[in-house]
């Protein structure tokens, strides 16, 4: 499991639809609601974080010993201290990853599924993941060259077909209310740029090291690409009220209607979001078990696929008892804690390894 | 000779009484006894009708006439000197002598000397060479392997004239002993790919091999798995075409059947015919086939997952037609597609295997009960009829039945998926299929190359058949890979404008 190889190129590709799969659908609305008019900005401003990120995670790689950022952190804190600090870690993204797999069966329970229990949707997913994850990456990177092109292809065909009904009006007036609400607006994209510093559990495998950053920073591009696309297209088909909408890609999508023959799209929302959750909740997947089997230095990480997709099935109920809960966390601190987790403290992992290097070298050059 | 075999007796009378015990209830071996040289006694052992009785005769009349003068040496030393330029190998055991007559030779076996003299004239009765049944094209070549190995190499060497054409033989099978030949040119084929064949071959513990199937269930990558991993042709032009490519033929005796190895899903969904097409035709028949690929794995599940789900996703004039064909009928979609589905597996399966008279009648039947009677009894529905119908003819148009069947196989777990979970159950249904063919591998060459793991360069033979005067590269699987195989700019329309 721990030893297909991939090339940054599909690396590139994985991670691209890891940050999308659920931006597409969540963020034009969550965005709205905070800026407003300049919604469509804040991918722009936020892709910062995302190209910080993506250095972030190459250099916490490379201060690494044999690329494990696990070793890393024992190194860092001693061994004890720095397995602790490893599965605090890893908590974080069962957290952040069971909010993630919540969010997607609530959509499928509430657009197509009402009767079905929560729990089938879930564990059908799960199984899925599973699977492709005891495979090894290499499979899940494959299956990705596989979907996101069909995913990309039928997002922009979606907004593609949108075209004439959208209205260019409703954007203006630029920066109505100056920069600050674009600011605010792109720190919750920050919080989905900022997952990209997962990679840093997949880069070992990668064999070309030296095309990472290069296809690290298009990778980012692309999704700021994607992002204000589908922002804008949202944003001119119905103004301010995307706010009010929770999935307002799948209502665009039901405007869609050619030749009375060609409508109702959803089934290709569906169709999307299905595959790139797929992607998204097999790379958190593989990190998890990657992370522990790292910690405990496992013989065999295959053996604990089953157990922590078991246990990532009931952290999905865990997250909340309802997803009002769910949605209000994610709401009211959501950004920051997703952005201390990923940002912050890889930041002061960075840190504390150069500082240790820079001291070693002192002492070094004292002698 | 090893200590465990038998050995020759020297004496004729001896031998003789040896070979019926050892030969005992054997009622095709015959014994021929006749003198050399009118003082010598022999006798010549073999299995009838394995062997040229013709020549044997011939052979056995010039031996009569041999004469012996006693100043030479003794009778024994003189045949052993005459003999010589004449036998093709002396055997020394009884084991060995059973080994040459299974395989159509002759032994000669002579008083006084504990050896014996083998004589090949193999000749058996065997098929001419045909039309391959099972795989006809409207232009190529119209000739198939046969069961003969000696002919089916030769068909190979025919289309290949170069010392580089190597084929290995290899024996497997304790009690049919059936010979294996691993083709491939040399400089092309990866020499551990080669290495790894002829290992894997090398493996099999089995008494008998009595088609290629056997051997190709031995050596596959995932047992496990629906898809062949294998090529199984009977067209030599496409087992060149497949080792020009790098791949490795593998010759089974006593088939028509040869396997192709390693291979892509891609490979599979090709057809040697398109590439004696034009090649925009061509290209469109590929995109046809891959059309219907999917075709066959998701109408039947799709059209029940929509009509049992998701009735809001179908056009309504189309939805209203369907409900009112829909009307009268008592099963669910599910059920409907199920029952419709596994009758027309069953009649595609009597008519292949019923005799041909009999077969047209079947179709005949299964045509009149599917189509006719079923609807206006008003037990199926005319949509499900059109699905199955379309779903039969799209698995039947993929060029190799072994994926043609693979398809058909998969699509009822679809169904029941589609039933139970709707699209959400077809979407798992693809990502279970693409995982699954995402991890498996043909002699390590990923199923899904060149479009998972990405090889752009090698995209052109898949999304569509490269005309044969544009430059192309060798695939990456063979030893010389990225060299081009033909030389770059050379179609004749270039070539004009060049001299003008």
């Amino acid at each position: 499991m721990l030893n297909g190889k991939i090339s940054s190129f599909q690396l590139a590709i994985i991670m691209f639809q890891f940050v999308l799969s659920s931006t597409v659908l969540l963020m034009p609305s969550i965005t709205t609601r905070l800026s407003e008019k300049d919604m469509w900005l804040t991918p722009l401003i936020g892709m910062a974080v995302g190209y910080l990120v993506v250095w972030l995670a190459y250099q916490l790689f490379k201060l690494s010993p044999e690329g494990s950022v696990v070793r890393l952190m024992e190194s860092l804190f001693g061994t004890y201290l720095g397995k602790a600090v490893s599965i605090l870690f890893i908590a974080f993204q069962f957290h952040i990853v069971s909010i993630s797999i919540r969010d997607y069966a609530e959509f499928i329970e509430s657009n197509f599924f009402l009767k079905t229990p929560i729990v089938v949707i879930i564990g059908t997913m799960l199984i899925l993941c599973g699977w492709a994850v005891r495979r090894g990456f290499e499979v899940i990177a494959r299956t990705g060259q596989i979907f996101v092109p069909i995913i990309t292809l039928f997002t922009l065909l979606i907004l593609v077909l949108l075209i004439p009904e959208l209205n260019p009006h409703h954007l203006l007036p630029l920066l109505e209310r100056g920069p600050a609400p674009v600011l605010q607006g792109s720190l919750v994209v920050d919080g989905w740029f900022s997952q990209l510093l997962l990679a840093v559990y997949i880069l070992p495998l990668v064999r070309d090291k030296n095309n990472i950053k290069k296809w690290g920073f298009w990778c980012v591009t692309g999704i700021t690409f994607v992002m204000v696309a589908s922002n804008l297209a949202v944003f001119m088909l119905v103004g301010e009220s995307a706010g009010y909408y929770t999935y307002p890609v799948l209502m665009a999508a039901r405007y869609i209607a050619y030749a009375e023959f060609f409508e109702h799209l959803e089934a290709i929302v569906m169709m999307v979001w299905v595959l790139g959750e797929y992607i998204k909740i097999s790379v958190y997947y593989y990190a998890i078990t990657r992370g522990i089997s790292d910690t405990f230095r496992l013989q065999k990480p295959e053996a604990i696929v089953m157990p922590v997709g078991l246990l990532l099935l009931f952290v999905c109920f865990w997250v909340g008892p309802d997803f009002q809960t769910v949605s209000t966390f994610i709401a009211n601190i959501g950004t920051s804690y997703i952005l201390i987790g990923f940002v912050v403290f890889p930041m002061l992992l960075c840190g504390l390894a150069l500082l240790r290097n820079w001291f070693k070298g002192l002492g070094t050059s004292a002698k | 000779m090893n200590d465990h075999e038998t050995p020759l007796a020297a004496n004729i009378e001896e031998s003789r009484e040896k070979l019926k015990h050892f030969l005992h209830d054997c009622s095709d071996a015959s014994m021929y006894h006749f003198r050399i040289g009118e003082q010598l006694p022999g006798m010549f052992v073999f299995f009838s009708g394995l062997t040229h009785e013709d020549r044997m005769d011939e052979l056995r009349k010039e031996m009569a006439g041999w004469s012996f003068h006693e100043d030479n040496g003794s009778l024994q030393e003189q045949f052993q000197y005459r003999v010589a330029g004449v036998c093709s190998e002396e055997i020394s055991s009884m084991e060995e002598l059973v080994d040459h007559i299974s395989s159509g030779s002759v032994i000669l076996l002579v008083d006084g000397i504990d050896r014996g003299y083998a004589f090949s004239l193999a000749e058996w009765r065997k098929r001419a060479i045909e039309d391959p049944a099972a795989e006809s094209v409207i232009r190529g070549p119209r000739e198939g392997f046969t069961e003969s190995m000696v002919d089916n190499r030769a068909m190979l060497r025919r289309r290949l004239r170069s010392q580089k054409l190597k084929m290995r033989g290899i024996e497997v099978g304790r009690l049919t002993k059936s010979h294996i030949t691993i083709a491939y040119i040399e400089g092309l084929a990866a020499p551990e790919l080669v290495k790894e064949v002829e290992d894997r071959i090398g493996m099999i513990e089995i008494d008998g091999v009595l088609e290629s199937g056997t051997i190709e269930e031995y050596i596959e990558d995932e047992p496990y798995s629906p898809f062949p991993q294998m090529l199984c042709t009977e067209r030599p032009d496409a087992a060149a075409a497949g080792l020009l490519e790098g791949r490795i033929v593998i010759l089974t005796d006593n088939t028509p059947m040869a396997l192709i190895a390693p291979v892509s899903l891609f490979s599979l969904l090709q057809s040697p015919e398109d590439y004696y097409e034009r090649f925009l035709i061509a290209t469109a028949i590929r995109w046809l086939r891959y059309s219907f690929f999917f075709i066959a794995l998701l109408v039947p599940s799709g059209y029940v997952a929509l009509l049992t789900y998701h009735h809001e996703m179908v056009p309504s004039a189309l939805l209203l037609s369907i409900a009112k064909s829909r009307e009268s009928i008592p099963f669910p979609a599910l059920m409907e597609a199920f029952m419709m589905e596994t009758m027309f597996e069953a009649l595609r399966e009597a008519g292949v295997r019923l005799p041909k008279q009999v077969g047209a009648a079947v179709s005949i039947v299964g045509a009149l009960v599917i189509g006719q009677a079923a609807t206006s009894a008003g037990l199926v529905s005319s949509p499900m009829v059109m699905v199955v119908a379309i779903t039969g003819i799209a698995s039947f148009l993929l060029p190799h039945y072994s994926v043609g069947i693979s398809i058909r196989l998969l699509r009822f777990p679809m169904m029941l998926l589609a039933g139970i979970f709707g699209l959400l159950g077809l979407l798992m249904g693809i990502i279970g299929i693409t995982i699954h063919l995402c991890s498996l591998r043909s002699f390590g060459l990923p199923y899904l190359s060149p479009i998972a793991p990405m090889m752009v360069g090698e995209w052109t033979d898949v999304v569509m058949r490269p005309p044969a005067w544009l430059p192309r590269k060798r695939p990456r699987l063979t030893k010389s890979g990225g060299s081009w195989r033909s030389k770059p700019g050379m179609h004749v329309s270039k070539l004009h404008r060049k001299q003008e």
